[in-house]
């Protein structure tokens, strides 16, 4: 991606034209919605098109994580341009997404070693699993990602707790007040009706089915 | 709402035992017991009624949220304005039909 | 915890109370503790008869909890204060959080609310006073 064919001051939206151009990635790829700019890019060209977006100036990875949006699992990491007035260069950032299925996501730690926290997040959140990961410890080097939070719980969860299949314990272990029915009165001839049994609620999420 | 953070009081003749405020309530707080009475009317079919037996709300895990008082079709749940005392014993902070028809 | 003195509020009748604040409820507890009129002093909390738990106890901050507690001596009081020290309240389907203090350390009192008034302080402070003065007096050490 030849980063001298845009202008420093390029708005988001152009320069995430521009890589999506040059990543061959369809024309519906970008977004500019909500004063978010989204690259929408595949699974295989994650680190290529982060690496590109850094090329025109976004150089600071200030975020990461997943949105589990059934069917999809998603994966979105958030690129920051710094403004600089002396080269007429405003504050801009871009949002780099893709969606993960089975297969492991490659690591941008080798890159940006800021993204190990939130890839540590994000593989003990959301159950993905980061390829290449890297991080400086002051024990030395770790090649996957440790816990943050359920280190040394006594019981940590079971699924990764942030995906919509998760199952909450507390949820399970109570059954909803809302499916008590009341008492069945004796069968009476000619009397079909059953109260309740039609436009009940779906049960509340995390709640086993 | 002008009234301090107050109690949700329960007015027991209202109640329909149409589940809304248990189903709607995001703590699970809420439990209602009933059942059905028959009656049987003369060359109809029997009318059945269901029949409130009990009703729970648990101020230990209540977040005063008023979904349920939102909720309420018919008028049976209020704000009331005292407060929900402290207990030694948190099973004491579920509230049966009696004392939350007490509230004021 | 802290290497520090913790903060220990006197609140009269002979009877000090730490302040073990774990979320927003702390802030009522705060407003209440202020309005008593006894600042807060450092004070060990081997001096200390009232635990006082506002907010939400986690499985992260458990630990800290029931090291306040193994500090205080006999005879001891904790105070559950708002729906989430009671019972997790609105997160008690939380992964991360604990059903309540009493799973940590048993409560004297339990305060719903969420949150509870800051008066709410007082009555639970009252309850405690009572609850100790039941206690026979060859359970308490002296001068305390």
């Amino acid at each position: 991606m030849a980063a001298d064919q845009l202008n420093p001051g390029a708005t988001a939206a152009e320069v995430a034209i521009a890589v999506a151009g040059g990543l061959g990635v369809t024309p519906g790829a970008v977004q500019d919605r909500l004063q978010t700019v989204t690259l929408t890019v595949d699974v295989h060209q994650w680190v290529q098109a982060c690496d590109a977006v850094a090329a025109h100036g976004f150089l600071v990875m200030d975020w990461l994580s997943a949105v589990d949006q059934p069917p999809d699992l998603r994966v979105v990491a958030m690129f920051v341009r710094h403004p600089d007035r002396a080269r007429g260069v405003a504050l801009a950032r871009i949002l780099v997404r893709t969606t993960v299925g089975d297969d492991p996501l490659a690591s941008l730690t080798s890159r940006w070693p800021s993204a190990a926290w939130h890839e540590r997040e994000t593989a003990e959140m959301f159950g993905i699993r980061f390829e290449g990961f890297v991080e400086q410890t002051p024990d030395g080097v770790s090649t996957s990602p440790r816990p943050l939070l359920t280190a040394g719980w006594p019981a940590p969860p079971v699924q990764p707790p942030l995906r919509k299949t998760a199952v909450l314990p507390a949820r399970a272990a109570r059954p909803w007040p809302g499916l008590r029915e009341p008492a069945e009165p004796p069968a009476l001839p000619g009397d079909g009706h059953r109260r309740r049994t039609t436009g009940r609620r779906p049960l509340p999420p995390g709640v086993p089915t | 709402m002008t009234t301090p953070h107050g109690v949700i009081g329960l007015v027991a003749e209202n109640c329909t035992v149409c589940m809304i405020c248990v189903e709607e309530c995001p703590v699970w707080c809420i439990d209602i017991g009933s059942h059905v009475e028959v009656e049987a009317v003369e060359s109809r079919r029997p009318v059945r009624r269901t029949v409130l037996d009990s009703f729970d709300l648990d101020y230990g895990l209540c977040m005063y949220c008023g979904i349920c008082v939102e909720a309420c079709p018919f008028d049976a749940l209020h704000w009331a304005e005292t407060m929900t005392p402290p207990e030694a014993a948190p099973a004491r902070l579920i509230h049966g039909g009696d004392r939350l028809s007490e509230w004021r | 915890m802290t290497h520090q003195q913790p903060v220990v509020h006197d609140v009269g009748d002979d009877l000090r109370v730490h302040s073990l604040e774990l979320a927003c409820c702390s802030v009522e507890v705060t407003q209440a503790l202020d309005r008593l009129g006894h600042p807060p002093a450092p004070t060990p909390l081997t001096r200390t008869h009232v635990l006082l738990v506002s907010g939400t106890v986690t499985l992260t901050s458990a630990p800290d909890v029931r090291a306040a507690w193994a500090q205080l001596p006999e005879p001891r009081f904790a105070v559950a204060f708002g729906a989430c020290t009671i019972t997790g309240g609105p997160y008690w389907d939380s992964y991360a959080v604990l059903p309540g203090l009493d799973g940590v350390v048993p409560a004297a009192v339990h305060v719903p609310g969420c949150p509870p008034r800051p008066e709410a302080v007082d009555e639970a402070l009252a309850m405690v006073r009572a609850q100790k003065s039941a206690v026979p007096p060859y359970c308490r050490p002296s001068g305390r």
